[in-house]
């Protein structure tokens, strides 16, 4: 298709047509990123338009971009579920049900930040439309982040959801806290983005190729071919576990994340521990299991894959989260602890590599969604007036002045602590059962050492219960900060930890079908294939 | 010595190119970060821009070169030196002392991790790998317009996205300064009991340019 000297006939009869298939395919696939991204515009037409007072109609727009772009990854799934999974875009995207799962989360998760942000924002008398409009293009990053299949459209995708998210940590004006958080957040991030790149720049320099289908052919055959490329993969391989586990948040690599989390508005926290944790699953499992899947195990003899690093970030990440969880005072630090914590119980996932592994970590995933969203809406309540309300101490006697909410914060507390009957457990279930399933014996010991955390994070999840049931009110604190979109999300987000609890299948067949495509670990143990076929994952299809 | 004499003898005038962009690419980025006052950092940076692009060159990729003179090195540097004058920044006095026991963790740690890179690249026999063939052509603007309408279409339409995003990101952010500018004046000035709110005329400006 290069344009030779004949003129613009030959260019236009060649490049008119590809061009239009080019749109087609666009359409087809990447539907839900455009709605979101054209809403996002019009979030900013809106702003620029409605005065200072009116600045909530840029919210109630991004609400129905969120709500329209649900529709139309729903229909996706719908109407394609057979021709999935569709590669597109010169190999660049990719639609599958893990991908579509994902972008629901995405959307989801931006369509509750916004309606829990409405009041937050009048209480920090800091409204302003473009808060809506960095949601939601934080929001195309996420729903471009899972259906990356190159490792370059990953990598943008990763970066347009971080940037939007560094503005949004440092928007509230004159807090120092919130700045503070924004700079630390944005140097570090950029600093493990450039760790991540250096890995990316190496791997590609051995195989030769971005796309992540190629990585998994061509890095196994450099390595058999010449086996002293085991150093320079290693290397890259190395860096690229870095630079995700920082993304995620993983000790010893989460540093970030408890100065970040507490200075960030307290939606845009909920929404960082939510979307992003998502999203940033979602590129860990694309690098890690579609990219890098063949070298999950030892390739050449002496070096260990992948799954060793993996596996000590899980265990450390569990124990560290939980351990520095305990002596928080603040509550959104000690849910910045903790979701240190749930990283590493969703890396075990990661590490199982069975297929009931990769289910257990979608299932926990959606199920950590509804669950923190509910515990970050009532923390949102109570920040009213001149009450900060992001100290443990600030729960005391709620369940006298709000006995509703205290109850629903109570079932987000046990959810997240993994105690039936609450999504929770299923989630923790899923994680910890895979890895017994493999029958290896460091994987046995590692969910040990998982129950072990569970039982420990038990303790601070509670401490909120007992604040709440057991501490005296505060004298003559205000009433709760409520609106209706608020205590939606908060009535949703319980119904769905309880129903979930009790009644899992439906989540399970859905996160089983997610992640149904996801390349199993080829392990030498026999019993895999028969513990494979008893996963509930594998007989909900 | 032997070695050392056939190994010279080997290069050709492309190493030495290298190896003389490269360094000086290293050495000025080195200031950038060490330069105690900025205008000297950006000007540093100037340096580390030109030699990337000439290294650009050398890889056949010219287009990028153009444009990372053309803009870098030449727009973005220039309205760096321009902010540093207008808002008269001073030699930034080192508060980094307090962090000095870090120096001890700092170095230690970017040396293991130059030394992984070193060994990987030096140990791993990079002759089997067969280079991609890059021709003349491949970094000619038409080729790059080519494949950044086609291939790359998808990272190229999000980085427009993301382009977009940083404006409105960068008006959020400084923007705030004003009203935190404002709010100031509303303290010392308690008649004045509510601090202005940005006037709407104000806010269309702000659209037009994203």
């Amino acid at each position: 298709m290069t344009v030779e000297g004949t003129g613009l006939a030959v260019f236009v009869s060649t490049a008119v047509p590809s061009a239009v298939d080019l749109l087609a395919e666009v359409r087809d696939l990447a539907m839900p990123e455009i709605i979101v991204s054209v809403f996002a515009c019009l979030a900013l037409l809106v702003a620029a338009g409605a005065g200072p007072r009116h600045q909530r109609l840029a919210g109630w727009a991004s609400l129905g971009g969120t709500a329209l772009g649900l529709v139309s990854v729903v229909s996706i799934w719908i109407a394609q579920g057979r021709t999935l999974p569709r590669i597109g875009l010169a190999g660049m995207y990719v639609v599958d049900e893990f991908a579509l799962l994902f972008k629901g989360i995405a959307v989801v998760a931006a369509a509750v930040t916004i309606a829990i942000s409405m009041r937050f924002l009048t209480e920090e008398r800091t409204e302003r439309g473009e808060y809506y409009a960095l949601v939601l293009f934080a929001t195309v990053g996420m729903m471009l982040v899972p259906s990356g299949a190159d490792l370059l459209s990953l990598f943008i995708a990763l970066e347009l959801m971080s940037l939007s998210v560094y503005v949004l940590v440092g928007y509230l004006r004159g807090d120092g806290r919130s700045n503070e958080a924004a700079m630390k957040y944005f140097l570090l991030g950029a600093f493990s983005s450039g760790v991540l790149l250096y890995g990316m720049s190496l791997v590609y320099g051995v195989a030769g190729s971005t796309r992540l289908v190629d990585l998994a052919v061509a890095l196994p055959q450099a390595i058999s071919a010449n086996g002293d490329l085991v150093l320079l993969v290693g290397v890259g391989v190395a860096l690229l576990v870095a630079g995700l586990a920082f993304k995620v948040a993983a000790a010893p690599f989460h540093v970030w994340a408890p100065d970040a989390y507490e200075g960030a508005p307290t939606p845009v926290t909920a929404f960082m521990s939510v979307g992003v944790k998502a999203a940033s699953f979602a590129l860990l499992v694309r690098i890690l299991v579609d990219g890098l899947g063949p070298l999950r195990a030892a390739v050449e003899s002496g070096w260990p894959g992948w799954d060793l690093s993996v596996g000590v970030l899980a265990a450390v990440a569990m124990t560290w989260g939980n351990l520095a969880a305990l002596t928080q005072k603040n509550a959104k630090r000690l849910l910045a602890y903790s979701a240190v914590a749930h990283s590493g119980y969703a890396l075990l996932g990661v590490v199982a590599g069975n297929r009931m592994g990769y289910t257990g970590l979608v299932l926990y995933i959606v199920v950590y969604v509804a669950m923190n969203f509910g515990a970050f809406a009532v923390l949102i309540a109570l920040r009213r007036g001149t009450i900060a309300g992001d100290g443990i101490e600030d729960f005391r006697g709620l369940a006298a002045r709000a006995p509703g909410m205290a109850a629903l914060m109570t079932v987000f507390m046990l959810g997240l602590g993994g105690i039936p009957p609450t999504a929770g457990f299923v989630g923790k279930f899923y994680l910890f059962a895979a890895l017994v399933e493999t029958g290896d014996r460091w994987l046995v010991a590692l969910a040990a050492l998982a129950l072990v955390n569970t039982a420990i994070s038990a303790y601070y999840y509670l401490l909120f219960v007992k604040a709440m049931y057991a501490d005296a009110d505060e004298a003559g604190a205000p009433a709760l900060a409520t609106s209706p979109g608020l205590l939606a999300v908060v009535v949703v987000s319980g119904v769905l930890t309880l129903a979930v609890g009790v009644y899992p299948q439906p989540v399970i067949a859905v996160s089983g079908a997610a992640a149904e495509r996801l390349e199993p670990a080829p392990g030498p143990k026999p019993t895999r294939n028969s513990a494979e076929r008893a996963a509930p994952g594998g007989r909900a299809r | 010595m032997d070695t050392i004499t056939s190994y010279l003898s080997s290069l050709t005038a492309e190493h030495y190119f290298f190896f003389l962009f490269a360094i000086v690419a290293i050495a000025s980025s080195l200031e950038v970060v060490m330069q105690r006052s900025p205008l000297y950092s950006a000007i540093a940076l100037v340096f580390t821009m030109a030699s990337l692009a000439a290294n650009f060159v050398l890889l056949k990729a010219q287009f990028l070169a153009a444009i990372q003179i053309i803009v870098y090195a030449g727009a973005i540097i220039v309205l760096f030196v321009f902010v540093i004058m207008l808002l008269n920044v001073r030699a930034e006095e080192s508060r980094l002392d307090r962090f000095g026991a870090l120096r001890f963790i700092a170095v230690p740690s970017a040396l293991v991790l130059f030394l992984g890179a070193f060994a990987a690249i030096r140990f791993s026999n990079l002759d089997t790998l067969s280079p991609s063939p890059a021709s003349a052509a491949a970094g000619t603007t038409e080729r790059i317009a080519e494949l950044m309408f086609t291939k790359y279409l998808l990272p190229f339409e999000a980085a427009s996205v993301l382009i977009m995003m940083a404006i409105v990101g960068a008006l959020v952010l400084a923007s705030r300064a004003r009203d935190v500018e404002a709010e100031m004046a509303a303290i010392e000035a308690p008649a004045e009991s509510e601090a202005p709110l940005p006037e709407p005329e104000d806010r269309l400006e702000e659209v037009e340019v994203s």
